[in-house]
């Protein structure tokens, strides 16, 4: 199950792996949904709807949709997500529930429903959080947002404590990458400057999380949990002057 | 466009705006102040546009007709 998968990182992520695993490609829009699975290998690929703003009743949607579809989930990645960016002086508890629920709190939800034995029958292996650099890192502008995937990570070191050793949790903690919810920063030119600066590999592409997410679902990572599997082009062992 | 006027002076931290202000004349205009603005046209006119955008309306009443224009009040 890949949320997030109507676009962007998520749907490279669901395309790579497609061809060797039926996938449940989950977003907020049945069409982009069906574009990605249109563009995926393999087949019996399904499509489960659900804005992960609507955190009340999410695992009884959940539930209601596996059973209609008689599926168990093995592997579960988080990609879905949103970018709040806010000065301080203007956060609300209404602002802040939102990007919590959508980034953080929905796949806490999600995770306890493929857990329960009546609803996935002990067949949970895997968990993946795609989190971001900015779980380690701050920026201005940026608090809500760093809280919400560093909420990811250390939740992602609990479970794997709690739940191994049956299932493996692991984050993937990612740099820049162009995609349509980065446009507006990849529009600037004044970041595009920066980040080819800042990048000792530039910055990188869908494809590099992709094969990342590949692996760590693998049995070839059978020995990896509990980790922070930084792929960023090189960017926070950066401290370079100029 | 009351309400706009009032938002403005709250994201601004200012007691009242009026409609010749020069946005970018404020202390406080930045790219985080933008961006408040941005995400208030957002949520409350449901209006969807860049930094780019906004930096072409210069003053609180440059605002206040983009949004009427887009049939928001």
């Amino acid at each position: 199950m890949i949320t997030g998968a109507s676009s962007g990182i998520g749907r490279a992520i669901a395309i790579k792996l497609s061809s060797e695993r039926k996938l449940i490609l989950h977003g907020r829009s049945l069409e982009r949904l069906e574009e990605t699975r249109q563009l995926c290998g393999g087949s019996g690929h399904l499509l489960w709807c659900w804005d992960l703003k609507n955190a009340a009743g999410l695992s009884d949607g959940l539930a209601i949709w596996m059973e209609e579809h008689q599926v168990k989930v093995e592997s579960f990645i988080h990609c879905a997500g949103m970018v709040t960016i806010l000065p301080a002086r203007s956060i609300s508890h209404v602002i802040a529930q939102e990007i919590l629920t959508v980034n953080f709190t929905s796949a806490m939800e999600i995770i306890a429903a493929l857990l329960r034995k009546r609803m996935n029958q002990q067949n949970l292996r895997n968990i993946l959080f795609i989190s971001s650099i900015w779980s380690r890192f701050g920026a201005r502008g940026y608090s809500l947002y760093c809280a919400s995937k560093g909420a990811l990570d250390s939740a992602m070191r609990a479970l794997a404590v709690e739940l191994a050793p049956i299932v493996r949790v692991n984050s993937l903690v990612l740099g820049a990458i162009k995609t349509p919810m980065a446009e507006t920063g990849f529009s600037d030119p004044d970041i595009i400057a920066n980040l080819e600066k800042q990048y000792p590999l530039g910055t990188g592409s869908t494809d590099d999380p992709a094969a990342a997410a590949a692996f760590l679902i693998s049995d070839q990572a059978r020995w990896i949990t509990g980790q922070q599997i930084f792929v960023d082009g090189g960017r926070t062992a950066n401290m370079s002057l100029k | 466009m009351e309400s706009l006027y009032k938002k403005l002076a709250a994201i601004l931290e200012i007691e009242e705006v009026t409609s010749s202000a020069v946005l970018r004349d404020f202390d406080i205009w930045d790219s985080l102040t933008v961006l408040s603005v941005l995400v208030m046209l957002d949520k409350d006119y449901g209006i969807n546009i860049d930094g780019v955008a906004l930096e072409k309306l210069e003053t609180v009443a440059d605002l206040a007709s983009f949004i009427q224009s887009k049939g928001r009040k």
